[in-house]
């Protein structure tokens, strides 16, 4: 399963000042998705998009048994789920 | 006959990821890893494979296969469509790794670069640490999927050709001890730069192998196989020494779209064109050119192609005067035929700069201020904020693609 989606999440995020990227920095650590507490368990993949003036710091992310594209919009300061997948190809 | 080898040390350093695309979709996303997944310009069957995994390439599919065919292949194969975005990221922090090592630092393509440690009179074994160096820190500091292969020779072409002799994760040198060695165990079409119709052309001249190729005299290949200077510059690549030192300037910008359904239709297809004049003319802009030229091409349902070019008196800068030369030039051709591509470049360019001569007639200036000021409205609110009534519906068409291009 793999789908494209727009669905703004409540997401927990953690600052670490001492680690180092791509595994330091700030990163989400818990989302909640239909109703569950998903703990972050990787981040495969942190960069950066901008969409006009906004800066888009982009998330790819496995949280329970699911992918996750998360967008934080730094100037909305909004959690969006763009993609979720469950690692099938269809 | 002795061959007269280049005798230096080996100082150039070839550095290609691994399946780039897919790598990088393997590791945004862990539950690819592993499997059969292939990166391809549309995920519908007759979509090309832009770059499979390693995974795929066991199944047999290789870059350039339909869709309908990797999955003929494989029935499980993942399809994705292009990410440019993660790849432009993974090119920059990669090279912020080779620049790291090596102060010369030249990026050949999105997932290859060259290293030039000449200065540095670096020993093989110091290139090799270096290397294996390189490769640990793009799995800390990129990606722990990531993986590159890495060639060590005199040459750019040599180190090119070292950085494929093990994929993936290689590590190989080629000098003047092992030249003889490797060559004897590849195919001509195996060397950079040459394909089959070049490799045609060396059989023609009694060349099978490239150590037939090595052995050939200057004056048979420049003579008689290449019948140019070419033949020269293989003469001296194959023997490790550099001729291909130089830089090219860009000299046009162009954009294509291969249409799902073939269309015929000129509203329609004038949509399309402004779409691409749109994103060629950005990308014109942004490297300060205008262009003289512009140059049309057709793909159509029966297989024919059209082609014609143009050069304008006056310069063009915005969108809307690159728009109207290739609109002349689709109208001439006909909507008499079902067109499946469309290929939209300019040329002739120069650089545009505010000491430039004043135009008699001020439409122009008022063109070009109205065309930067709807820039900055796009680059501060996103693309196609601005746009005009042809571009309407228009927005998941012509997709960002990642360009060759310099990426420094």
């Amino acid at each position: 399963m793999f789908e494209k989606l727009s669905e703004k999440i409540p997401v927990f995020s953690f600052y670490n000042p001492k680690a180092s990227p791509p595994a330091g920095g700030s990163q989400p650590l818990y989302l909640k998705w239909q109703g569950n507490l998903l703990t972050v368990t990787k981040v495969g993949l942190h960069h950066t998009i901008h969409e006009g003036r906004s800066l888009i710091h982009v998330f790819c992310v496995t949280a329970g048994e699911l992918f996750f594209k998360l967008h934080f919009d730094t100037t909305a300061l909004t959690w969006t789920v763009k993609e979720i997948s469950d690692g099938n190809p269809t | 006959m002795e061959i007269r080898l280049n005798p230096s040390l080996a100082s150039k350093m070839h550095i290609d990821l691994n399946s780039c695309f897919a790598s990088v979709e393997q590791q945004a996303n862990p539950l690819w890893r592993g499997k059969p997944l292939v990166v391809a310009a549309y995920d519908s069957p007759g979509g090309c494979v832009l770059s499979p995994s390693i995974e795929a390439k066991k199944f047999g599919i290789k870059t350039g296969f339909r869709v309908k065919e990797a999955k003929e292949l494989c029935p499980n194969v993942i399809v994705r469509m292009p990410d440019p975005p993660k790849y432009h990221f993974v090119h920059d922090e990669m090279m912020k790794v080779f620049r790291d090592s090596c102060p010369k630092v030249i990026p050949k393509s999105i997932d290859e670069a060259l290293l030039d440690f000449e200065d540095l009179g670096y020993t093989e074994e110091k290139l090799i640490d270096v290397a294996i160096s390189i490769k640990d820190s793009i799995k800390r500091r990129v990606g722990d999927w990531l993986t590159v292969s890495v060639g060590i020779a005199p040459n750019r072409f040599l180190a090119k050709l070292a950085s494929g002799l093990h994929k993936p994760d290689g590590l190989d040198v080629i000098n003047a001890q092992n030249l003889v060695q490797t060559l004897a165990k590849l195919g001509l079409v195996d060397l950079p730069g040459i394909n089959v119709r070049y490799e045609a052309r060396l059989n023609a001249n009694g060349i099978f192998t490239p150590l037939d190729f090595l052995r050939s005299g200057r004056d048979l290949l420049q003579k008689q196989v290449f019948v140019s200077i070419v033949g020269y510059y293989w003469f001296q690549r194959l023997r490790g020494f550099e001729i291909d030192n130089v830089d090219f300037l860009r000299r046009s910008f162009g954009q294509e779209y291969a249409i799902g359904k073939p269309l015929a239709n000129p509203r329609q297809l004038s949509s399309l064109l402004y779409k691409l004049c749109e994103k060629m003319g950005r990308r014109l802009r942004e490297g300060k050119f205008s262009a003289h030229g512009i140059h049309l091409a057709c793909s159509y349902e029966d297989q024919t192609f059209n082609h014609r070019s143009q050069v304008q008196h006056t310069p063009m800068y915005s969108t809307k005067s690159l728009f109207v030369s290739a609109q002349r030039v689709l109208n001439s051709f006909g909507f008499t035929k079902k067109i499946t591509k469309l290929a939209v470049s300019c040329y002739d360019l120069t650089k545009v700069s505010s000491s430039d001569q004043l135009c008699l007639f001020d439409y122009q200036d008022k063109d070009k201020n109205l065309t930067e000021a709807l820039d900055k409205i796009n680059n501060r609110f996103g693309e196609y904020t601005v746009k005009p009534l042809l571009m309407l519906e228009m927005e998941d068409k012509i997709l960002e693609r990642v360009a060759f291009k310099s990426y420094d």
